[in-house]
């Protein structure tokens, strides 16, 4: 197959714009293809307004597509595929990218084995390489105690990328372009699943500010009981932050599942992760690794977080919040933080 | 009678100390950690239970599959005296640091050995190299329908019924059978296994397959080219001082002001 193709992002909407890790994708494919010298091209399955759509060119794509169907109104892998595999097959691209979110660690693998591709899930870097590879991909393994680099035989080379690992693409609202309505052929029969129904998480806002905030403040063990969930809230407030925990917690009871951070749980990348009473087990930080500055209050200074952190108090909690929030509200009288969120 | 087949993989106990996990970089693999005795990957355990809730409730034979360079038939015996019927070791000298393209090749070819199924259970990826890939390599070469990151499933007239995990709820799936279904810590950890069982299941023999009992060739698809440690080590630590612990809750307010991160 020639491998002189494009890079192709499988685009999410939400609500009248790219969803926000698929303006992320755009930054990383964006960055690739301006180094591969390749087109930037975003697909829409399903039903996606064309006037949201179009806002892909802003994003940096030079075509965007939609591809839909009755059959597509709602998310099935089984009906989500086709189109996939037909458009991959029909357009040929080098690398195709998807947000490694619900759909994406969905569909890329089974594209990958439909295409006999190679696929790297889950990544944080993607290095362009000089060898036949084109690019390397950077992903975290043994629950981020190491990084792999990988290189995949292609094209297509398949991807998922980890929501945070980019920063989403600047949007241009002068650059507009004609969106490109791609026709389809379902087989009904291979639609193998049904779609019943959905309850939605009834603590959806505060898992949503989760993976979005800027600030997170995170209960572990240390907490030592379910007040001190209502503490960390107190810190998250005033911060404009959200509040996420470790599995102890989660396992406890003391915070929904949604709201667990780590390996299994959510990936956040805020600008500042603020960990109480966590000692920065593995699974944990595969969840906040990446956030810009972390820091630790724990009791124990041995605990492993301290050599994560960049800033860190050692001592009680309940004690170093409470001074924590008083300097905090001082200096917001003082009109020197501005509400971030 | 419904069949369920567990793939269950034995990695390095993602719960060692970090302190203790070492890189060969040459090799680009772990190093085995000494004393620390290796487990079921535990999504792959996620799985197993949620198979024996089945069991629980419905006439089912639960069979597991482990396959790997060499898999400790100590640890097989835990989940047969966890409730699984059967037990299955794929074993070769050969399956060292597989792709998970190749291992999905020979795990299906190994299903298709085993005698009929109407559901195949993995973990959503494993704890080791975390690649998330094999189920769907499974699912695509048996040509089943998958549903992904379960916390529980209920059958009901030759289908099953799949709570799938979404970031902002749980979706209802309904799939046909056969199917691969690919689960998640939401099931609930595995259940604890007795004494009693333990004895019992260590007198059970375990049939062991190896390469040639199974069709592989290496896929080439990826490639490691490089194995090593984040960087985490290098973060230089400021520490806040105070005479009290409400001063230190201060200082940091001030620290983090200062460097203009709120």
């Amino acid at each position: 197959m020639d491998d002189r193709g494009c890079l192709l992002v499988f685009g999410e909407l939400e609500k009248d714009d790219l969803s926000s890790m698929t303006a992320q994708l755009m930054r990383a494919g964006g960055q690739l293809a301006k180094n591969m010298g390749r087109e930037l091209c975003l697909l829409f399955i399903g039903s996606a307004s064309s006037e949201a759509a179009m806002k892909g060119y802003g994003y940096g794509a030079d075509r965007v597509m939609t591809a839909d169907d009755p059959h597509l109104e709602t998310y099935l892998a089984d009906s989500f595929l086709q189109p996939l595999e037909q458009i991959v097959r029909e357009l040929g691209p080098a690398i195709v990218l998807f947000g490694h979110n619900d759909r994406g660690f969905d569909l890329a693998p089974r594209l990958a084995f439909r295409l006999k591709a190679g696929a790297i899930l889950d990544c944080v870097e993607l290095e362009p390489s000089n060898d036949s590879g084109l690019v390397n991909f950077v992903k975290p393994v043994f629950g981020g105690k190491a990084l792999g680099r990988f290189s995949c035989s292609g094209p297509p080379r398949i991807a998922s990328i980890r929501e945070g690992a980019f920063e989403p693409a600047d949007f241009d609202k002068s650059k507009r372009g004609e969106v490109l309505p791609l026709s389809l052929a379902l087989d009904e029969s291979r639609i193998r699943t049904r779609f019943v129904g959905k309850t939605t998480d009834e603590n959806l806002s505060a898992a949503l500010s989760l993976t979005s905030a800027k600030i997170v403040v995170s209960g572990g063990r240390g907490l030592k009981d379910k007040e001190g969930v209502s503490i960390i809230r107190e810190t998250a407030d005033l911060l404009g932050g959200a509040i996420g925990g470790s599995r102890p917690v989660v396992d406890n009871g003391w915070l929904p599942s949604s709201l667990q951070v780590g390996l299994t749980g959510k990936k956040v990348s805020p600008h500042v992760y603020i960990a109480v009473g966590i000692s920065g087990s593995l699974q944990h930080m595969a969840g906040c690794l990446k956030s810009k500055t972390i820091v630790a209050i724990n009791c124990d200074q041995s605990a492993p977080i301290f050599r994560l952190s960049r800033i860190g108090a050692v001592g009680d909690y309940r004690q170093i919040l409470e001074g924590f929030n008083a300097e905090i509200r001082n200096i917001k009288e003082g009109g020197m933080i501005t509400q971030n969120g | 009678m419904l069949t369920i087949i567990v793939c269950m993989k034995v990695v390095i106990d993602p719960e060692m100390p970090f302190s203790e996990f070492r890189i060969d970089r040459e090799r680009r693999k772990p190093v085995p950690p000494a004393g620390v005795p290796p487990v079921f990957s535990p999504f792959d355990e996620n799985a197993l239970e949620c198979a024996l809730k089945i069991k629980d409730s419905v006439e089912c034979r639960v069979t597991v599959l482990s396959m790997g360079k060499m898999v400790p038939k100590a640890i097989l015996q835990k989940a047969l005296a966890a409730g699984a019927n059967e037990a299955v070791i794929i074993e070769d000298p050969e399956f060292d640091n597989l792709d998970p393209f190749s291992t999905a090749q020979i795990l299906a070819a190994a299903i298709r050995k085993l005698e009929a199924y109407d559901l195949v259970f993995t973990g959503r990826q494993a704890a080791d190299w975390d690649s998330g890939l094999v189920w769907a390599g499974i699912a695509e070469m048996l040509d089943m329908p998958a549903v992904t990151i379960a916390r529980n499933v209920k059958l009901s007239e030759g289908k099953a019924l799949v709570e799938r995990c979404v970031w902002d709820g749980i979706e209802l799936i309904e799939t046909q059978l056969p199917a691969l279904i690919s689960f998640s810590s939401e099931v609930g950890e595995l259940r604890g296994v007795t004494v009693p069982a333990l004895i019992k299941a260590k007198k059970r023999e375990i049939p062991k397959w190896t390469r040639s009992d199974v069709e592989s060739q290496k896929s080439g698809l990826v490639e490691l080219k490089d194995l090593y440690e984040p960087e985490l080590g290098n973060v230089d630590l400021y520490l806040v001082p105070g005479d009290s612990f409400v001063e230190k809750g201060r200082n940091l307010a001030k620290r983090l002001v200062e460097e203009g991160l709120f």
